[in-house]
């Protein structure tokens, strides 16, 4: 089936960031909130990490839009014990990675830029 | 149970659609394609009617213990007491079960050996039920013109036993689809599951043939109890201070909200998972400082709750102004009439002609924060998104 391919395909995609030591988890999200593809830890509750992640990327867009401060290529939430980096990921996705606090911010965001490429080939 | 003849299928929305549940009068044949979890049906039938009645359930292209390992893996309750299986499966790989028919199992080696069985075995053990798993298989492999007149003897010889039979039919080549058609003259009862995708999500639906034109979102639970009634997103709106994030997270399995000094700033989200629902829930902020938030969370939402506070008439414009704003009068919504329970609470006619909505919108009186009318809510809301009313429900529990 055409759904299940997708599936397949965004969930390589997903792996080979896994790959990377600094990234412990990763996420496509809808930009309206709902997940479409995570390995992220079953610990962590994915369809809320979805819901905020999209939230957070939507009220920063608007933000930096009144600000006039043009696009942004990504948002990073920087915490006591690691990072969320959120970028787009085509017209309609998202691409979140939790990294590392000490994790390769340049190799990071060089690998989840070409991911993202792939995924908004799939996804459009 | 006063209706000894219906039995309950546990499938959410679908003993209403039958009238009441299944009767041997109503035999069905449940259908779709390929990896579209027609077998996840009959299992969640056949644990739910093991709870009353003793039941049956036929193998083909598969073990009585994969079934089973399904039913604990779904976390389905039933009775093992009840749940006795027919395996064709293991004799037609030349495997023969130890335990015989002592662990619940008998064997059989074709069809047509099941039918001469199926007098004596439903006398044997009481059995009201039987479910086919599944019609699909290389098992039946005689031509399609014999296998639809077996198939019609077989439901005959189920039902003049007394064993309401479920057929399971997921379909594979196009072969299959014909078959399927032609079968839909032996039984008055077909369901059938198709999946859409929309926007990366697949969406799953049941329809079942006495009421075409309902489709019913469903998809198999992950939090386990099988079939759930789906919708991937509801939003709940309305004004500041009316109840919204005390709504969400007095309804949902799990909650968090962004709020800070007492008022949501960005969203709530919650999920249900309960009573046969799972739905996700995103919360706005009530504030008109946070109106540019409302479009964006309501992208592609299926049905909206709009909470009022019931004392406070002058936000009644408000509300009407956000549900304006999230759902352009395009997608159903239903009114939560919160803090019913307050002093100076306004009937809910008041309401309505406050808000100035159509009669066709349900107003349900509710107080989030003891949980009252919660649930309502949500259950009006999901009949209006499949476009279920109720006038028709006694109707078509008459006929």
């Amino acid at each position: 089936m055409g759904l299940e391919e997708k599936q397949n395909e965004l969930e390589t995609v997903l792996a080979h960031l896994q790959e990377f030591s600094d990234i412990q988890g990763a996420a496509i999200v809808r930009k309206d909130g709902l997940m479409i593809s995570s390995s992220l830890s079953p610990k962590i509750d994915s369809r809320t990490i979805a819901a905020m992640s999209a939230a957070i990327v939507g009220t920063a867009e608007t933000s930096a839009g009144e600000l006039h401060l043009g696009k942004f290529p990504q948002i990073i939430v920087e915490s006591e014990k690691g990072k969320l980096i959120a970028i787009p990921a085509g017209s309609q996705a998202l691409l979140v990675c939790l990294v590392r606090p000490t994790g390769n911010l340049g190799l990071v965001l060089l690998e989840m830029g070409r991911a993202s490429e792939k995924i908004s080939a799939k996804l459009g | 149970m006063p209706a000894n003849s219906l039995i309950q299928t546990g499938i959410p929305k679908m003993d209403e659609l039958l009238g009441g549940g299944l009767s041997l009068k109503n035999p069905v044949l449940i259908t779709g394609p390929l990896g579209s979890d027609v077998e996840v049906f009959g299992q969640h039938i056949v644990a739910e009617a093991s709870k009353t009645v003793p039941c049956a359930y036929f193998v083909s292209d598969k073990t009585p213990s994969f079934v089973r390992d399904r039913l604990l893996s779904m976390k389905l309750a039933f009775n093992s007491a009840n749940l006795k299986f027919i395996d064709a499966y293991s004799a037609n790989l030349g495997i023969f079960p130890s335990g015989g028919s002592e662990d619940g199992i008998t064997s059989v080696k074709s069809l047509s050996d099941v039918r001469g069985i199926i007098p004596e075995y439903s006398e044997k053990t009481g059995s009201k039920l039987i479910v086919f798993d599944s019609l699909a298989s290389s098992f039946f492999n005689e031509g399609d013109k014999k296998l639809k007149e077996q198939i019609r003897a077989l439901v005959e010889t189920s039902t003049l036993s007394g064993l309401c039979p479920i057929f399971l039919f997921p379909r594979i080549t196009e072969e299959d689809d014909l078959l399927a058609k032609s079968l839909f003259e032996i039984f008055p009862c077909i369901i059938t599951i198709d999946s859409v995708e929309e926007n990366f999500i697949e969406r799953s639906f049941y329809t079942v043939s006495s009421r075409k034109e309902l489709h019913i979102p469903f998809k198999v639970s992950s939090a386990g109890g099988g079939i759930s009634l789906y919708v991937p997103k509801v939003i709940v709106t309305g004004p500041y201070h009316s109840g919204k994030s005390t709504f969400i997270h007095k309804i949902s399995t799990k909650a968090v909200s962004v709020d800070r000094l007492g008022t949501t700033v960005a969203l709530d989200h919650g999920y249900v998972e309960y009573k046969g629902f799972s739905i996700d829930l995103f919360g706005t902020p009530g504030q008109e400082a946070f109106n540019f938030i409302l479009p964006i969370l309501a992208r592609d939402t299926f049905g909206v709750i709009l909470v009022v506070d019931s004392t406070d008439r002058g936000a009644f414009q408000r509300a009407r102004e956000m549900i304006d704003l999230v759902s352009g009068g395009r997608i159903p919504f239903v009114v939560a009439a919160n803090k019913s329970d307050l002093e100076g609470a306004i009937r809910s006619e008041e309401i309505r002609e406050a808000l100035s909505i159509s009669p066709s919108v349900p107003i349900i009186r509710t107080i989030a924060r003891d949980g009252t009318g919660i649930f309502d809510t949500l259950v009006a809301l999901f009949d209006l998104i499949i476009g279920f009313k109720n006038e028709e429900k006694t109707a078509g529990g008459s006929a």
